[in-house]
């Protein structure tokens, strides 16, 4: 393994530390360790069934975990629930993409800022008084912004469920960036999107660290993206830390071409 | 006097056994809840009164006949109903089995009309004394019934392919599809054998608890308190749980207060949800 | 421009309640009878949608806290002799507790907890009713005293309108609020996709218990209200048969919309007057009915009208400015 490349050596931004994850007697994860820095664009690579979805449910603790620990700014946050993490600015993606499709689009991303509307409480949305109708107003604005700034025009006011997977996916993206995260975790970004799109996520992606202070974690399958997007990666391969280094480590590395494609 | 008790509740007690094991097989399959199993309850043991009373068909004839009515009735539902909305969000599929819920109580309510029924026993023998306790032909049908069909469950569950899959499937639904178990011909049978439970245990039921169109909500509310107490979606557990029910309510009827036997199944319900959720055996959670 | 949109809209309702407030002026009795069962029935069907409609959750709820407002309004008038506003009032806090306690039991863990619990709740409701010797008068029932204020006695079912007027408009311009809003988004992300909720920070049990106790609440207060519209409250009416007019109003209607809610509200609670030459036949053309919108027309008759209408229709879940 390679020493990693980061923007901000301040360690332990974010520690997955020795997690275990088992599925009845499969083990799904086993004594993973990450760490991301702050500002960071860390890729998560590895071959199908590598566990790297498994890994995002157990940071995001829709899982539990055999053993291990999963640390955020010092704080240990293995404990939480699912909401409780979101709340403390760690906002992920769904590989099946987590669009409500009763919704449309627009009220898609607004329920990204849900995490922003805290402070409004049911007598104020209920008497419509003027707390509820500025932050309202405000998520409207925040979530057409966002929609535009992923490049989805006129689509919304479109119910969800109409929309192809790849507006689907950047829906959830548009919807992720509006509820300002600090750390985002993206499952599976690029599929579905077409090139033009891809780039232009790339963009986006690329900015975030330095524009908004937000660090990223994102899988994929589609390399190219990866190594473009991202500084670090690291591999997992059955359940287990494979290697770990700067993209252009990873990209060359034997054992990480053996996992993908086998030796031959 | 406590082994009366004790022989009537493991009776009646059976029943719920398997109204709930009904219910759960259908419930661990295909994620389905039926609300209207106890109105299939309900026809079945109207159907095998109607044939044995009102045609005079005999006893064993009429088991066969209500036993192939209800397995082509839970064959109809999956096949016009069930199939259809298999993906649906889980709120209509539950909106669907209240459907029938109603749509069962009222077809019995136009066919039937309210009174009570009361379908005779199986043998006309005397009742035997065994340690205090008076057992009477009925309830020697029912353990016998029970006994045979335990039995024939374990059998399938264990040594058949349809149990196979019904394990496969039980443990993980979308790993049955992906190799090839989610095929219609499965489902179908699955609701067959549910309806085919319930019925059998409308048959064993009518003599001894009066057969009318109300009768589906007690019996539901009955297999809900097994199934909780037990371990809710867990096989085993709604067995256990409907003979406990059985036992415990005739225990409080007697020994408390005899209006009270009907709230038992309220108490065990919302004791078990507060104090033990997961039932004795374990829940299932889907 | 936004104090303008305000002031066009709050006239645009002023319109829709002097309109609403003549209804009396051109029934007779028993049209009137039937209308303030439309609103009450309007009332109880909201709280249901809001559970069921919205947040997905399945309940077999709303008779029962239909029940717990009518007895709490007439038990408080005729044992405790307060007046029926006090007993209104009442209620709130009553169907608020008894909805907390349902809640805390019946959400947890499977999604079936809360259909059982409610089942049983109804249930032990109804043996409590009847059982409850001189307490709740036991299966026959008990006659509810007319209100009065100030000497005004409502005892005509035109009188009765004006207080189910402004009860049940207050009550659904409160609901509808809330629901176009962060908590009616969230609801629907319960609903369809209770992970996606999750992750974007929504605390999903604490919101399946709001759509419980709203539920509650509002069926209660419309409990209350039917009392005094029927004068007469018995056991019989808060079993499980009546949920069934409930879920076909919310079915029909169409999960999650409030326009089909008030059309279903009106042709189901009319239904059984149309229908009243075959009554034997209600039961069955009910689950029938149900079976066939599942089916056919899952989205009620708000999905059927987004289908067919000329023009673009959509419930919307945010508060425009």
């Amino acid at each position: 393994m390679e020493t990693l490349k980061r923007a901000d050596r301040s360690n332990k931004f974010f520690h997955v530390d020795e997690v275990t994850v088992k599925f009845g007697g499969i083990t799904a994860l086993k004594r993973v360790s990450i760490e991301v820095g702050k500002n960071e664009i860390r890729g998560l690579i590895g071959p199908n069934g590598a566990g790297k979805t498994t890994l995002f449910n157990a940071i995001t603790r829709f899982i539990p975990l055999v053993s291990g620990n999963i640390f955020y700014q010092g704080q240990d946050i293995t404990p939480l629930k699912p909401h409780e993490i979101a709340r403390m600015g760690i906002i992920r993606t769904f590989q099946k993409r987590g669009i409500v499709d009763s919704l449309t689009a627009l009220e898609n991303v607004m329920t990204g800022f849900h995490r922003l509307m805290e402070d409004v409480h049911l007598w104020d949305i209920g008497l419509r008084l003027k707390k509820f109708r500025e932050a309202e107003e405000e998520g409207y604005h925040r979530a057409l912004e966002a929609l535009e700034a992923v490049g989805l025009h006129g689509v919304a006011d479109q119910g969800a469920d109409v929309l192809s997977f790849g507006q689907q996916t950047l829906v959830e993206i548009a919807r992720a960036l509006v509820s300002k995260p600090k750390l985002l975790l993206l499952d599976e970004p690029a599929a579905g999107l077409s090139a033009t799109e891809r780039e232009h996520v790339m963009e986006i992606l690329k900015a975030l660290p330095s524009k908004q202070g937000v660090s990223l974690i994102i899988t994929d399958h589609i390399i190219d993206f990866v190594m473009e997007v991202c500084e670090n990666l690291t591999v997992l391969n059955f359940g287990e830390k494979l290697e770990e280094g700067s993209a252009s480590y990873i990209r060359n590395h034997p054992d990480v071409l053996d996992a993908y494609f086998g030796r031959g | 006097m406590l082994f009366q008790i004790l022989i009537s509740g493991f009776v009646f007690g059976s029943c719920y056994s398997i109204v709930s094991v009904g219910m759960t097989t259908l419930y661990q399959a295909t994620t389905v809840l039926n609300f209207s199993h106890g109105e299939c309850v309900m026809l079945g043991a109207f159907i095998f009164y109607t044939l044995q009373i009102l045609y005079g068909v005999s006893y064993p004839l009429a088991i066969v006949l209500t036993l192939m009515a209800a397995l082509l009735i839970g064959t109809l539902m999956e096949r016009s109903v069930f199939r259809r909305i298999m993906f649906a969000p889980h709120v209509n599929i539950v909106l669907a089995t209240n459907g029938f819920l109603y749509f069962y109580r009222g077809l019995a309510r136009l066919i039937w009309k309210s009174e009570p029924r009361f379908p005779a026993s199986l043998i006309d023998v005397q009742p035997i004394s065994l340690w205090g306790a008076v057992i009477t032909s009925q309830d020697i049908a029912v353990l016998i019934s029970v006994f045979i069909l335990a039995a024939f469950f374990i059998w399938i569950f264990l040594f058949t392919e349809t149990g196979l899959k019904m394990r496969a499937a039980a443990q993980s639904l979308r790993g049955a599809a992906l190799v090839g178990i989610n095929t219609n011909k499965f489902f179908s049978s699955i609701w067959a054998t549910s309806l085919g439970a319930g019925a059998v245990a409308g048959i064993l039921l009518g003599p001894i608890y009066s057969v009318h169109p109300e009768m589906g909500e007690s019996i539901i509310l009955r297999a809900f308190a097994a199934m909780t107490l037990g371990g809710f979606g867990n096989i085993g557990g709604a067995a256990i749980g409907g003979i406990l029910m059985g036992i415990v309510e005739n225990v409080v009827g007697y020994y408390f207060w005899s209006p009270l036997k009907e709230i038992v199944a309220y108490i065990v319900i919302v004791g078990v949800l507060i104090f033990k959720p997961t039932g004795i055996l374990g829940a299932k959670k889907f | 421009m936004k104090r303008e949109n305000m002031a066009k809209k709050s006239v645009k309702w002023l319109i829709l309640l002097a309109i609403l407030g003549c209804i009396p002026l051109i029934t007779n009795s028993y049209h009137q009878y039937l209308v303030n069962l439309i609103f009450v029935n309007f009332l109880v069907s909201l709280g249901l949608a809001v559970l069921l409609g919205y947040c997905g959750q399945f309940a077999f709820a709303s008779a029962a806290f239909l029940g717990i407002g009518a007895y709490t309004v007439g038990l408080s008038m005729v044992h405790l002799k307060l007046s029926y506003w006090l007993g209104l009032f009442l209620v709130v806090p009553v169907s608020l507790l008894f909805a907390l306690m349902a809640g805390i039991i019946g959400l947890r863990l499977s999604r079936y907890y809360l259909a059982i619990t409610t089942i049983a709740f109804t249930l032990a409701m109804r043996f409590f009713y009847v059982n409850g010797g001189g307490l709740t008068f036991g299966p026959s029932g008990f006659n509810i005293p007319v209100p009065k204020i100030w000497g005004f006695s409502f005892n005509s079912d035109h009188r009765l309108y004006y207080i189910l007027l402004v009860v049940v408009t207050i009550l659904s311009a409160l609901t509808i609020n809330i629901l176009r809003s962060k908590v009616g988004r969230a609801f629907i992300a319960i609903r369809d996709k209770e992970e996606a909720a999750a992750a974007a920070s929504i605390n999903v049990k604490n919101y399946k218990m709001l759509a419980f106790i709203m539920c509650g609440v509002l069926g209660g207060v419309a409990g209350g209200l039917y009392s005094v519209v029927v004068g007469r409250i018995t056991p019989d009416e808060f079993g499980m048969m009546q949920i069934i007019f409930h879920f076909m109003i919310v079915v029909l209607g169409g999960l999650g919309s409030i326009t089909g809610l008030m059309i279903s509200t009106i042709v189901i609670t009319l239904l059984p007057e149309l229908v009243r030459a075959v009554k034997e036949f209600q039961e069955i053309v009910y689950g029938g009915v149900i079976i066939i919108i599942i089916l056919f027309a899952p989205s009620g008759l708000y999905g059927l009208i987004q289908k067919y209408s000329p023009f673009k229709f959509r419930e919307k879940l945010q508060w425009k400015p």
